[in-house]
C-alpha cells in the first residue's frame, strides 16, 4: 500500500514539471514549426526563478520564470522568421546557449557556476510529491490545454499547421500564429523550469536532465494529439517514478532504468510508422 | 455604379522575374458577372489576389465604391464584403468545415472560448440559405472536392458577399456540380452581388458572363459585353491563334495490338464512396481507354491502382502480363509506363528543383556521370522535351515558381516525351488553357497511333469524348461501359449520376 502511494506521489512529482512543457511542445507542433528547444527554454525558467526569487521571492520568481522565458521563445522564433533561419538550427543554438548563459550569469549573481541554494525558494510540500509550485505548474499546462482546446487560439494554430493558405483566406498571418505558439511554449518550460527549481529550492546546472527531449518524445508518442500527449505525460511520469524506486531495489545500472521509457517509445513510433506504411498500401 | 475599380495596376513578382500585371484597369458593377480570361500567366490570378488584399499592387489604386482604399490582408477586403474562392482548395483538412468558415471570425462564449454549437449553427444557416447541404461538423479531409468547394464558396459568402471572386471554380468540379455552381452564381448577381469570374472555359463564359475581359501578358487586350461574341470567336480571343475547329481528329485504323494494362476484379477498400468494387478494366496497345468520374466516386482510387502507387485488396493489375508490383520502379516508370497525376505538386513535381531537373529526371541513369556533370547534354535534353509542350523562360528557375498551367507542362514534357508503351492520364486538361491543353490531347492521340496504350482518367467529359476510343463511367466504385451513340452526353450524365433512365 505505502509502495502505491510513493509511487503515485513520485508520479506526480515528475509530471508537474513535465505537463507544462510537452503541452507548450504540442503547441509548437500544430502550427507546423516544432520548439525543439524545450529543454534550453526550461533551463531559463528554471534559472530566472532562482536569480529573480532570490531578490523578489518566489512568487514573483514565478511569474518572471514564465514571462522571461516566454519572451526569449518568442525572441528566438522571430529571429529565426525574420532571419529566415531554419528553426530547427535556431532550436539547437538556444539549446547549447541557454546552460552557457546561465552559467555566466550565474557567476556574477551567486559567485558560482555550481549548485546555487536560495533560502526560501523550496516549495512547501502540500501533499506527498506535491509542492506548491507543482499546483502551479499543473494550473498553467490546464490552462494552455484549454486555450488549445476550446479557444480560436487552439484552432487557428492547428488551421496553420495544416494549411498556412487557410489563415491568408482569413485575413490572419501565418507567422503571428507561429509567434504566439513560440510563446506559449516559452510560457509552459518556464513553468517547468520555475517547478524543477522550486522542487530543490535551488539553481543546478542542466537540472532539466533531459525533460524538454521527453516532453517532445511526449508528444510524438501521443500521435501529436492534446489527449494523447497528456496521456503520454502522465504514462512517463509513471514510469520514471516506478524506474526510480526500482533503483533501489533492483541491481541494475540507474541508466538503464531510467531509460526504459524511451525505448518503449522508440517502440510504439516504430510501430505506428510500420501500421501507416500498411495503411498506405506500400 | 461600379462596386470595385481597379485602376493601372502593376504588379512585378521578382522570384520569377515576371510583370505579371502591367498598367490593368479593371471594373465591376453590382449585379454583374465580369469573366476575366485570358492564357496561362496573364495575370488573372494576380489581379484576383489584388483584388481580394492578399497582395498589395506595385502602384496603381484600389476603388471601393468610388472610395480609394488600400488592402493590407484579406480581412479588409472581406470587410467590405469581397470574398474569394482560389483555384486549389486552401481549406485545414483537418479541421471541421464549419470551423474553416469561422476561423478569424469565431463566435466566443464564457469569455475567451469558441462558441462551437454557434459556429456550427451559423454554417448551417448559412449553408441552407444557399442550398448547401455540407454537414458543418464533417472534418474537411472526409468530403469530396465538391463538399469542399461548397465550404470555399460559403467561407466566400460569409461575410458580406457584395463580391465574390472565383478563380477558375470548375477545374475541379463535373458537369452536373459545374451547372449547380452556375445556378448559384446567377442567383448572386441576381440579388445585386458582383461576380468576378476567371476562367479560360468558353462554353461556360458564354453562358454565363455579361461582360468579359481578356488578359494577356499582363496587359487588358479587350473587354465587351458578352452578348457580341459567340463560343468560337471567345476561344480564338483567350488564346491567339487557335483555330476553332473539332480537335476530334478521328484516326483511321490503328490495329488493336496486346493488352498492355489489365486491371482484374480489383476493389480497394477503406475510402468511403471512393472505395473500389470488383472493377475490370483492359487497355490494349493503340486505344485510348477513358474513364469519367464526378468528385469522390473512385476516381483516385483508380488512379492510385494503375500507376501502381497502392496495390489492390483483391484482384490482379498486370502491365504486359507481369504483376504491376512485380515491375522494378526504374524499369517501369523509364521504359515502359508514362504517367500524369492529378496531384502535380506533390506527385509529379519536385518542386523545389530546378524546371529542367524535373524535365529530366526519369531519364537521370542514362547520362553518365561526366556528362551529368558538365550538365550540358541534361540541359539541351530538357530545352528540347519543354520546347515541345511550349514552356519557356525556364532557364535557372525552380518548379515552385511556376504558375500551376507551366508546372502541368512540365510534368507532360517530362512524361509524354519518350514512346511509353502505357500512359496512364489522369485529369491531365485540369488548369491549362485551350492552347495548351489541345496539345496536350493531340500528343496523347499521337500516342496512341503509335500504338502506346492510353487510360486516361477524367473529371471532365469533355476530354472523354474529343479522344476516347472506348469509354466507362465511375460511379461509387464501379465501372459502368459508355455505348458511343448519339446521346453521348445524356448517357454519360446518367452513368456518372447513377441515374437510371
Amino acid at each position: 500500500m505505502s509502495a502505491l502511494v510513493s509511487l503515485l506521489a513520485g508520479s506526480l512529482a515528475f509530471m508537474a514539471p513535465l505537463a507544462p512543457a510537452a503541452v507548450g511542445g504540442l503547441v509548437t507542433e500544430y502550427v507546423g514549426a516544432l520548439n525543439i528547444a524545450l529543454e534550453g527554454f526550461i533551463l531559463i525558467g528554471a534559472f530566472s526563478y532562482a536569480a529573480v526569487g532570490a531578490v523578489a521571492g518566489p512568487v514573483v520568481g514565478f511569474g518572471a520564470a514564465l514571462a522571461i522565458t516566454a519572451v526569449a521563445a518568442a525572441g528566438a522564433d522571430l529571429f529565426s522568421r525574420k532571419a529566415k533561419a531554419d528553426p530547427f538550427v535556431v532550436g539547437l543554438g538556444v539549446n547549447m546557449l541557454a546552460p552557457a548563459a546561465a552559467s555566466i550569469v550565474s557567476q556574477s549573481l551567486f559567485a558560482t557556476k555550481g549548485v546555487a541554494a536560495v533560502a526560501g525558494l523550496q516549495s512547501t510540500l502540500v501533499l506527498p510529491g506535491l509542492r506548491i509550485s507543482d499546483i502551479a505548474a499543473f494550473a498553467v499546462a490546464a490552462a494552455i490545454i484549454l486555450a488549445i482546446a476550446a479557444t480560436p487560439f487552439g484552432t487557428r494554430s492547428r488551421a496553420a499547421g495544416m494549411s498556412p493558405d487557410s489563415l491568408a483566406m482569413a485575413g490572419l498571418d501565418y507567422g503571428k500564429a507561429r509567434g504566439a505558439a513560440h510563446l506559449v511554449s516559452g510560457l509552459a518550460c518556464g513553468a517547468t523550469g520555475a517547478a524543477l527549481a522550486a522542487s530543490v529550492g535551488a539553481w543546478v546546472p542542466n537540472m532539466s536532465a533531459g525533460r524538454g527531449w521527453i516532453a517532445l518524445v511526449a508528444v510524438y508518442l501521443g500521435g501529436k494529439r492534446l489527449g494523447g500527449t497528456v496521456a503520454a505525460v502522465a504514462l512517463f511520469s509513471v514510469m520514471l517514478s516506478a524506474a526510480a524506486s526500482a533503483q533501489a531495489v533492483v541491481e541494475l545500472p540507474a541508466e538503464l532504468l531510467l531509460s526504459i521509457p524511451y525505448f518503449i517509445a522508440a517502440l510504439v513510433v516504430i510501430v505506428g510508422a510500420r501500421r501507416t506504411a500498411r495503411r498506405r498500401g506500400t | 455604379m461600379n462596386i470595385v475599380r481597379l485602376a493601372s495596376i502593376r504588379k512585378y513578382y521578382r522570384s520569377s522575374a515576371a510583370q505579371a500585371l502591367d498598367g490593368v484597369d479593371f471594373e465591376l458593377e453590382s449585379g454583374e458577372i465580369h469573366a476575366v480570361v485570358g492564357e496561362n500567366g496573364a495575370g488573372k490570378s494576380t489581379l484576383a489576389r489584388i483584388l481580394c488584399g492578399f497582395e498589395r499592387p506595385d502602384s496603381g489604386a484600389v476603388y471601393v465604391k468610388g472610395a480609394p482604399t488600400s488592402f493590407s490582408s484579406h480581412r479588409d477586403a472581406e470587410r467590405v464584403g469581397i470574398g474569394f474562392v482560389p483555384q486549389y482548395s486552401m481549406l485545414a483538412t483537418g479541421l471541421t468545415a464549419a470551423e474553416n468558415v469561422a476561423i478569424g471570425h469565431e463566435p466566443r462564449c464564457f469569455g475567451p472560448f469558441t462558441d462551437r454549437r454557434r459556429a456550427s449553427y451559423e454554417f448551417s444557416l448559412l449553408a441552407d440559405r444557399y442550398g448547401f447541404t455540407v454537414d458543418p461538423d464533417a472534418i474537411v479531409a472526409s468530403l469530396s472536392s465538391a463538399e469542399r468547394r461548397e465550404v470555399e464558396i460559403l467561407r466566400a459568402l460569409a461575410r458580406g458577399g457584395s463580391v465574390l471572386v472565383l478563380d477558375e471554380p470548375t477545374s475541379i468540379l463535373g458537369e452536373k456540380e459545374a451547372a449547380s455552381l452556375f445556378t448559384l452564381v446567377r442567383r448572386l448577381r441576381d440579388s445585386g452581388a458582383g461576380i468576378v469570374y476567371i476562367s479560360h472555359r468558353a462554353g461556360e463564359i458564354v453562358n454565363l458572363a455579361d461582360r468579359v475581359t481578356v488578359l494577356r501578358s499582363g496587359v487588358v487586350e479587350r473587354s465587351f459585353a458578352a452578348a457580341d461574341v459567340d463560343e468560337c470567336e471567345l476561344a480564338g480571343l483567350i488564346v491567339s491563334g487557335t483555330a476553332c475547329v473539332d480537335p476530334n481528329a478521328r484516326r483511321a485504323g490503328v490495329a488493336l495490338g496486346e493488352p498492355v494494362l489489365t486491371i482484374r476484379g480489383v476493389s480497394l477498400g477503406g475510402r468511403g464512396s471512393g472505395s473500389l468494387h470488383r472493377v475490370d478494366l483492359t487497355v490494349r496497345s493503340g486505344e485510348i481507354v477513358s474513364v469519367v468520374a464526378l468528385g469522390g466516386n473512385g476516381l483516385e482510387s483508380l488512379e492510385d491502382i494503375a500507376a501502381g502507387v497502392v496495390g489492390p485488396d483483391e484482384g490482379d493489375v498486370l502491365v504486359k502480363g507481369r504483376p504491376l508490383a512485380k515491375w522494378p520502379r526504374r524499369e517501369l516508370r523509364s521504359r515502359v509506363m508514362a504517367y500524369l497525376p492529378t496531384d502535380r505538386e506533390n506527385r509529379g513535381l519536385s518542386p523545389k528543383a530546378s524546371v529542367a531537373m524535373n524535365a529530366v529526371a526519369g531519364r537521370l541513369f542514362d547520362y553518365s556521370f561526366a556528362e551529368f556533370a558538365a550538365g550540358s547534354s541534361p540541359l539541351t535534353d530538357a530545352g528540347r522535351m519543354l520546347g515541345e509542350f511550349g514552356v519557356a523562360n525556364w532557364k535557372g528557375r525552380r518548379v515552385d515558381t511556376l504558375s500551376g498551367g507551366n508546372r502541368q507542362r512540365v510534368v507532360a514534357s517530362r512524361e509524354l516525351s519518350g514512346d511509353a508503351e502505357l500512359v496512364v492520364a489522369a485529369n491531365p486538361a485540369q488548369g491549362l488553357d485551350r492552347g495548351s491543353r489541345s496539345r496536350l490531347l493531340s500528343r496523347l492521340a499521337a500516342m496512341r497511333d503509335s500504338g502506346s496504350a492510353v487510360l486516361l482518367l477524367s473529371s471532365d467529359p469533355d476530354d472523354a469524348a474529343e479522344l476516347a476510343d472506348r469509354s466507362f463511367a465511375l460511379y461509387r466504385g464501379r465501372l459502368t461501359p459508355i455505348e458511343r451513340t448519339g446521346s453521348f452526353d445524356a448517357a454519360f450524365s446518367e452513368a456518372l449520376t447513377g441515374a437510371k433512365p
